[in-house]
């Protein structure tokens, strides 16, 4: 900078220090900003309530069809369960069915 | 920065350069909500590309272009098209000087050409380098240089009529 940008600068500078801007003006923003914000959470909310879940069917169909084979695989009878239904039941089944006959 | 933090720091700052293109205290009042506003809108969207001064003062100027360009008959009041580019050595400085102490300097820069005023008021009211101002005001260096250059001898020619009539 030269001796004219610093003189320029510096008298700018004076000029503008009694320029600032108002209280009333500054309260204005912060209650726009104020106003803003509650809207912005209004606008929040309205998207939450008005949000659809669009689940396409065949995502539908594979859910259940999981489910199902989960459900049924839980039931499947294993090598265990026939170990403990023979030690705890048979005796009382044979019995039964000579009973019978 | 929070919002508050921005306000509090450069309320003053943003007021001051709309002041200095518009002139008038009360539009320069709404126009300064307008551009706290949208940084207040626009804050979660600053990625810190540049510094943050770079980017309040590049929605104060696009701001303030807005309203320019809604308010024709404010700008260019002046033709300034008619002057020659005169070389820097042309200036007597001393009438210079004396032209910057009997003058006002905020009224002569508000007399520029938006084109010119924006880059002047960046330059000498905010102390800010040639490759942040291009930042600024979305233009190339060499245009911004050559820019300040004319705008400078714009001033120069404005302030030696008016110190030489006022003084």
């Amino acid at each position: 900078m030269d001796r004219f940008d610093k003189e320029l600068k510096s008298k700018l500078n004076i000029e503008l220090r009694d320029i600032k801007l108002s209280d009333e003006a500054l309260l204005k923003i912060k209650e726009r900003v104020e106003q803003e914000k509650k809207q912005s959470f209004r606008n929040a909310l309205t998207d939450f309530l008005n949000y659809e879940v669009r689940i396409p069917y065949r995502t539908c169909i594979a859910v259940v069809a999981a489910a199902a084979f989960l459900g049924i695989s839980s039931f499947t009878v294993t090598d265990e369960d026939i170990a403990s239904f023979a030690s705890k039941n048979i005796i009382e089944v044979s019995s039964y069915w000579e009973g019978v006959h | 920065m929070s919002f508050d933090e921005i306000i509090d720091k450069y309320r003053d700052v943003v007021f001051g350069m709309v002041y200095l293109h518009i002139g008038d205290y009360h539009i320069s009042e709404d126009i300064t909500q307008e551009v706290f506003i949208k940084i207040y809108r626009n804050l979660s969207k600053f990625r810190g590309d540049s510094g943050i001064y770079t980017w309040i003062y590049r929605i104060t100027i696009n701001t303030i272009r807005t309203h320019a360009s809604k308010e024709k008959a404010v700008r260019n009041k002046f033709s300034f098209d008619y002057m020659e580019d005169a070389p820097d050595d042309f200036w007597d400085e001393d009438k210079l000087i004396e032209g910057i102490q009997n003058s006002s300097v905020i009224s002569l820069i508000q007399k520029l050409p938006d084109r010119y005023k924006e880059v002047l008021i960046l330059y000498y009211y905010q102390d800010i380098r040639v490759e942040d101002i291009s930042s600024i005001v979305n233009e190339p260096v060499g245009t911004v240089k050559s820019k300040l250059y004319r705008g400078r001898s714009m001033l120069r020619d404005m302030l030696i009529k008016e110190g030489v009539c006022s003084g």
